[in-house]
């Protein structure tokens, strides 16, 4: 079968030549990046992975920060039959060494035919000893703009296109392996369910290793011939009124404006650009769509309190659920209509309870639904044994549908664990009311949502059992949601050892050290208490529950 | 404004957009406060700007490497 996605991508080459394909927005202002000049890049990215003896199928990691080489290098590796992954680099508030130190593990698991950064990368990577094996290294600096390699023809539409590794820590992130069909059908698919097409402008903040920044703002555009603007997301963190001025523009030039955020970005927005709401016109945007995070209805109110003076308005703030194995989107509310809400008691919100409103006396939780099924993907909430609920109870929710994941790269074992009876097992839970719309909970697992960002507990707890003073195995990390930051934050409590004279100060401050460099996230409150002092289940193991409600301030849903 | 006021508010925006509650000197870094993440930086630089009536450049903050340092940047930028 012909390769869809390969070829559309070729023919918007020749169709748009000379459109815009991306601006990229910096603190030094905004590049342009036109359709002809991707093409020129991507030939120019095939001849170097060809130059460096790379074959098709090969992995390469793509470690770079905000540049038009970023489209380049992933479109290039896709266009030469490579499979590409963009992967984080680190940030300026963190350890370079301990972060590139902590990617020892990956490299070894992954084991990349090629691994692309700048020169500046690879000096980080070399003076933290980060082993790349055998893998070539192509540097941005060293490229020979001259060269240019012909586009592969025959890349099947079954290969293995990408990888997103969007979950995890660095040692052991998931990598989910797509193929080009399934990146296809997701595309035309979820297109088709917000009516996004070529004649709109997609203007996103988000980092190109995130599946949503990714999938809904780089893959999806580039099929579609949607035009791009690209804020650098550190940029944007500082300046988030950016995202308003390019969304503004975008409407000002006929062109419907999407952006996808994450929870926190809205409250992010309210609390930095509200007081200047008056001076955007947003009229124009079509869809500002939550996603990543679980969607709180108190964020879209203070969003829309306080932009309703630029035009907000509540049809305009729209959900999704998605996540990397599905491609992406699973559900999206309908564009253009209030996403609905619920109240419902908070007592029934269990695994096998039917969710109902509360009665009087009741604590009562508002819910906002994720919508709608996305055609060609199948959700099923399960109870337990695997078997499938009646609708309106709350379950685990199992995906199956035509753009399902390949499976986990080089870990056959957890995707067997995943996928079973032919389901994909989201460790979600959460159920779907009378009318069809899904709702989403928590999770099964001890996975952590921290701005969009996905880390498992028991994974930073591995990394603050290391440091000096820390009783080993006796730490447990936490979280709950923060109103004011508009997302879950970490907390964790860790035990000193007996006999060890280190204060504490020292041991909070390295815990928070170890935990920032290696997952991008520094927690929110770090308590270090004496030996015995956590609370264990009778099963002998530390208690999550027991120690948020010790050393934290549990709210919402999260089991 | 004394440096001494600019210094209390600027521990006053620490504690308020860090939810910590933690002592802070002017040797204070920022591993040593709970929750001070980029973005509760950039809120804390917002915030002190607002505190302050004037933009306090964020680029600048960057190379501070403690909160006394933090406290001069703020300091310049207020004209003090």
């Amino acid at each position: 079968m012909a390769n869809r996605y390969l070829d559309r991508l070729r023919r918007n080459f020749r169709d748009l030549a000379g459109e815009r394909f991306c601006t990229l927005v910096g603190p030094g202002g905004a590049t342009t990046l036109s359709w002809d000049g991707l093409e020129r890049d991507c030939a120019v990215w095939g001849a170097a992975y060809r130059a460096a003896g790379l074959a098709a199928g090969d992995q390469a990691l793509i470690f770079l920060r905000h540049t038009p080489e970023l489209y380049g290098s992933y479109f290039g590796a896709m266009l030469e039959g490579l499979t590409p992954s963009f992967m984080p680099c680190s940030s300026p508030r963190q350890d370079p060494g301990l972060y590139w130190a902590s990617h020892a593990e990956l490299m070894r698991h992954i084991q990349p035919a090629a691994v692309v950064a700048d020169a500046a990368t690879f000096a980080e990577m070399a003076a933290a000893g980060l082993d790349l094996g055998e893998a070539r290294r192509i540097e941005v600096e060293a490229l020979d703009r001259t060269a240019a390699a012909a586009f592969a023809e025959d890349v099947p539409e079954e290969a293995t296109a990408l990888l997103q590794h969007s979950s995890g820590t660095t040692g052991l992130k998931k990598g989910v392996a797509l193929s080009y069909r399934a990146i296809t059908e997701q595309v035309e698919s979820y297109a088709a369910a917000i009516g996004l097409d070529g004649s709109d402008a997609i203007v996103s903040w988000l980092p190109l290793y995130h599946d949503m920044g990714l999938i809904a703002c780089c893959v999806t555009p580039a099929y579609l011939g949607t035009p791009i603007v690209h804020i650098d997301p550190f940029h944007w963190l500082v300046k988030p009124g950016l995202l308003f001025d390019h969304l503004q523009a975008e409407g000002a030039a006929g062109r419907a404006g999407f952006t996808w955020l994450p929870n926190f970005a809205f409250d992010h927005l309210a609390a930095i650009c509200g007081r200047q709401a008056a001076q955007w016109d947003l009229k124009g945007v079509r869809a500002f769509i939550n996603c990543s995070e679980p969607c709180k209805p108190a964020s879209f109110d203070r969003f829309l309190a306080a932009f309703e003076a630029g035009g907000a308005r509540p049809e305009q703030l729209q959900c999704c659920y998605a996540m990397a194995e599905s491609v992406f989107a699973v559900r999206q509310t309908a564009v253009g209509a209030p996403a609905h809400r619920t109240t419902v008691a908070a007592g029934s919100l269990d695994r096998g309870k039917r969710p109902a409103p509360p009665q009087a006396g009741e604590e009562g939780v508002e819910l906002v639904e994720c919508g709608q099924a996305v055609d060609g993907i199948e959700v099923r909430v399960l109870d337990e044994a695997g078997d499938v609920l009646p609708a309106g109870t709350v379950g685990e929710i199992a995906l199956s549908g035509r753009f399902m994941f390949e499976g986990y790269n080089r870990d056959p074992a957890r995707t067997a664990e995943r996928m079973k009876d032919g389901l994909y097992r989201t460790n979600d839970l959460g159920f779907v009311d009378a009318d069809g719309r899904l709702y989403v909970l928590g999770r099964l697992d001890d996975l952590i949502i921290i701005n969009g960002r996905n880390l498992y507990a028991h994974e930073v707890e591995a990394v603050a059992n290391k440091v000096a003073g820390v009783k080993p195995g006796r730490v447990v990390a936490m979280s709950e949601f923060n109103e004011r930051v508009g997302s879950e934050v970490l907390l964790i409590a860790a035990e000193q050892r007996t006999g060890d004279e280190r204060p504490r100060a020292e041991i909070q401050r390295d815990i928070q050290t170890a935990v920032h460099s290696v997952f991008s996230v520094v927690p929110h409150r770090i308590v270090v208490v004496d030996e015995g002092s956590l609370v264990k289940t009778t099963s002998g193991k530390i208690s999550r529950k027991e120690n948020l409600a010790r050393f934290g301030e549990p709210k919402g849903v999260r089991p | 404004m004394t440096r001494d006021e600019i210094f209390r508010l600027t521990v006053e925006a620490i504690h308020e957009e860090t939810g910590s509650d933690v002592p802070i000197t002017a040797a204070t870094t920022g591993s040593d406060v709970p929750g001070w993440d980029s973005l509760a930086h950039v809120r804390i630089v917002l915030s002190l700007g607002i505190k302050l009536n004037c933009e306090v450049p964020i680029d600048d903050t960057y190379q501070a490497a403690n909160v006394g340092e933090l406290a001069d940047v703020a300091a310049r930028a207020a004209g003090a």
